[in-house]
């Protein structure tokens, strides 16, 4: 392999994206500036916190002992959010027939996959990693030899985790029958997201053990904690930074040498497994493409009417309906997100009704994301028929309002069911509720059908990435702020026992919510007259 | 649409890419009950130009009109009017052949009682009846052009435009493809059809337009390009007309 070559064109086809010189492809800039914004709030808040810890008791060494947490919150976040990225890159891409043909060993070709996926595997090192590392050091100023060790650390806390990831990966994947071997790669991220969730269950009571943050602040968890301290390269890291504070050269020079020799055993153990099982795993996917069940259907169309807007819902559930991998997917996200107020519950000591009231809310939320602003980019090219047949775009969007609705709500009637099972309330407290969360979700599902509208990614290989890195940034921003209105705001009336008019709690929400959906709902359309088709 | 409106007329149409002009002040007409064969070397702007009619670009200047309705104006009825079948086709992985068509009916209000005659009708012509249960998934590159042309034909339009239909199809559905055409001529009905297969649209259209760097640099019947050479092929012309034209963006 002429590896400059090659390495010139991968660089091209890196410079033409971020360009925007593609014509079908999402607007990276968009994704590179909202990432840079959240970079920098982050990097506010650390540096902020890390000046904190280093001005008590603990002194650098806490700081660092924070660091460390942070950046294991970063490996840990490289593999739930970036790993399928790689892996889809190594098994799903476009070029794979290409190089493939090409006379390139497994190893080979796993290496300029590993390249090709540092880009789209980059938010967590752009938002969590790099601000981590530059805010440590603007409270525990480092000396100039230690800023050139800083790509190559970070280089080896990217690959540390990616690499063996993707070679558990693929060892799996080689193992699935070839006509699962696709959906199982959908079924990894699922899988990660509810690891995450149930260690972010198990973790954030801790966090919010005040003596926890003590023993960060006195540095103690530094060295002993979790008996990380050999093992983990986040900790190699903050070590590494710490002995750079204090001028001492061969400790800084230790820590990055652990990291190297940590990333370089990652990669060789991903070579070592591509070697052996790249092969097979891309024939598995290749193979089972297009060898799905047949559902054993009349080959004839029926004469009754049709209704153009209730076949697009109808199309949309039978799409959602035949791809389990996305069906399991949200399932999945459904009960993960009913589930999130369960577990900062017995900190706070909420009452039953709060406590319903936000886990429906929260699912309602959370749905405008799941459902409706993925059901748009999950058509891909079928999209396209919005501008080929002749409907007014509105109605694209109400079918997808309804469909969107005949999906969610469902699903919040089940865990509202579960719910009223599980913690027995008044009938007056559950109509109290229910009003809410209709609204509530009626509102994501608009928000959720403009975020698809503007931010579907036609070319999606992984379920919980069908939204470019933009849109992704942009649902969970409006996760977040819907979350707090519907949940936050009343509690804090409450709290802040505010004098509000009779009624302004129930019918200032609606008017609020009904207008902005509306208006969401328009834009939507709008945008669907201008989407393009190249 | 009467029997002299024509199928298709594109009017003055331009459309760029950034600093690229695809298609530069293109005029052209399809006649009722002709088939317009479009032709032009890569990168001439024969796609962009489809699918700009098709309304699934937004044109930089000039209109289109379908069946008489302008794009710009009258929008949904010129979409009516029209049926396209592109480059790469716009399916449903996960619906089975006849869902897809059913799809397709109700979103070109296509009556149900006719809708399925219609659907088990093309479905036979094309060969694809004993696959119309089965995911679209399962497709071969040849049953997906054929449910796609399928689509394309479900409302019975006025204009057919095709972008390399051909690709694909074996003898049989060639045939049927072609056969398929050829039936809606007597009606007044058009098709605008880009091909690279130079004998295809030897064969099959009444006339061809040949399109270079975005403008058209020829049209006519196949006897008026050749002019006095007689024994010349369409590829002789093709080749004479592209060949020599400059580019303008050069």
């Amino acid at each position: 392999m002429n590896v400059a070559g090659v390495a010139l064109g991968r660089w091209r086809l890196l410079r033409n994206t971020l360009s925007g010189r593609s014509r079908r492809g999402p607007r990276p800039w968009l994704g590179l500036v909202l990432a840079a914004m959240v970079a920098a709030v982050l990097m506010t808040a650390f540096q902020a916190t890390f000046a904190t810890f280093a001005a008590g008791v603990g002194g650098v060494e806490s700081a660092a002992s924070l660091l460390a947490a942070i950046l294991t919150a970063a490996l840990v976040a490289l593999i739930v959010f970036d790993l399928h990225y790689l892996v889809s890159a190594v098994l799903l891409d476009s070029d794979l027939d290409l190089l493939r043909r090409a006379p390139l060993s497994p190893a080979g070709l796993l290496a300029l996959k590993l390249v090709d996926a540092l880009p789209r595997t980059s938010p967590v090192l752009v938002i969590l990693l790099i601000p981590a590392v530059v805010a440590f050091a603007a409270a525990a100023p480092l000396p100039v030899w230690a800023w050139a060790l800083a790509p190559f650390q970070l280089l080896a806390m990217w690959l540390i985790p990616l690499a063996l990831g993707l070679a558990v990966a693929l060892m799996v994947l080689r193992r699935v029958p070839a006509r699962r071997a696709r959906e199982a790669l959908g079924l990894l991220s699922t899988l990660m997201l509810t690891a995450l969730w149930l260690a972010n269950s198990f973790l954030l009571p801790k966090a919010a053990d005040p003596g926890a943050w003590e023993a960060l602040r006195g540095g103690r968890v530094f060295g002993d904690a979790f008996g990380l301290d050999a093992l983990s390269p986040a900790h190699w890291l903050a070590r590494s930074l710490v002995a750079a504070h204090g001028g001492d050269v061969a400790g800084a020079l230790a820590g990055t040498a652990r990291l190297a020799a940590g990333a370089l055993i990652a990669v060789g153990v991903a070579l070592a497994v591509a070697a052996r099982d790249l092969e097979t795993a891309l024939a598995q996917i290749g193979s089972g493409a297009a060898k799905r069940g047949k559902p054993k259907r009349r080959a004839t169309a029926s004469a009754k009417p049709r209704y153009a807007v209730l076949e697009l819902a109808r199309r949309d559930l039978r799409l959602f309906a035949r791809d389990w991998t996305v069906l399991s997917d949200l399932l999945a996200a459904a009960v993960l997100w009913t589930l999130l107020p369960l577990v900062g519950a017995p900190l706070l000591d909420v009452p039953p009704p709060v406590l319903v009231r936000s886990m429906l809310t929260l699912l309602a939320v959370a749905l405008g994301y799941e459902i409706a602003a993925r059901s748009i980019p999950f058509e891909k090219l079928g999209f396209a028929w919005t501008r080929l047949a002749p409907l007014p775009p509105s109605r694209w969007v109400i079918a997808k309002l309804l469909s969107s609705a005949a999906l969610a709500g469902p699903l919040v009637a089940l865990a509202a069911g579960s719910l009223m099972l599980s913690l027995p309330m008044a009938a007056s407290e559950w109509l109290a509720i229910i009003p809410g969360v209709t609204v509530a979700l009626g509102l994501s599902l608009s928000l959720g059908i403009l975020t698809g509208t503007l931010f579907a990614d036609w070319g999606w290989t992984n379920p919980r990435a069908m939204l470019t890195l933009a849109g992704r940034l942009v649902a969970t921003g409006l996760i977040a702020v819907q979350a707090g209105l519907w949940i936050g705001l009343p509690a804090i009336a409450e709290a802040l026992e505010w004098q509000l008019p009779g009624g302004f709690l129930a019918w200032v929400p609606l008017a609020v919510a009904g207008l902005a959906s509306l208006t969401s709902l328009r834009v939507a359309a709008r945008r669907i007259t201008t989407l393009e088709w190249p | 649409m009467n029997d002299r409106t024509p199928p298709l007329r594109i009017v003055e149409l331009t459309r760029r890419y950034g600093e690229l002009v695809a298609v530069d002040g293109l005029s052209l007409e399809v006649r009722p009950g002709e088939i317009l064969g479009f032709l032009g070397p890569n990168g001439a702007g024969k796609t962009t130009t489809l699918r700009v009619s098709a309304g699934l670009l937004r044109p930089h200047g000039g209109d289109v009109e379908i069946a008489g309705h302008s794009l710009q104006r009258a929008g949904r009825r010129a979409r009516a009017a029209l049926g396209f079948v592109p480059d790469r086709p716009f399916l449903y992985e996960r619906l089975t052949g006849s869902e897809f068509l059913e799809f397709v009916a109700a979103l070109y209000d296509v009556p149900g009682g006719l809708a399925g005659p219609r659907s088990e009708a093309l479905l036979e012509r094309l060969g694809i009846a004993s696959v119309a249960g089965e995911l679209i998934e399962t497709y071969s590159l040849g049953m997906r052009q054929k449910i796609s042309l399928a689509a394309a034909l479900i409302h019975d339009p006025p204009l057919l435009m095709l972008d390399e239909p051909l690709i694909g199809l074996d003898p049989l559905g060639v045939r049927a493809f072609k056969d398929l055409l050829r039936e809606r001529m007597p009606r007044g009905f058009g098709v605008l059809v880009s091909t690279h297969l130079l004998e295809v649209a030897e064969r099959l259209c009444d006339r061809v337009a040949i399109l270079h760097h975005g403008r058209l640099v020829a049209e006519g019947r196949i006897d008026e390009l050749r002019g006095a050479r007689a024994e010349a092929t369409l590829e002789d012309v093709f080749l004479e007309l592209t060949r020599g034209a400059p580019d303008p963006g050069a």
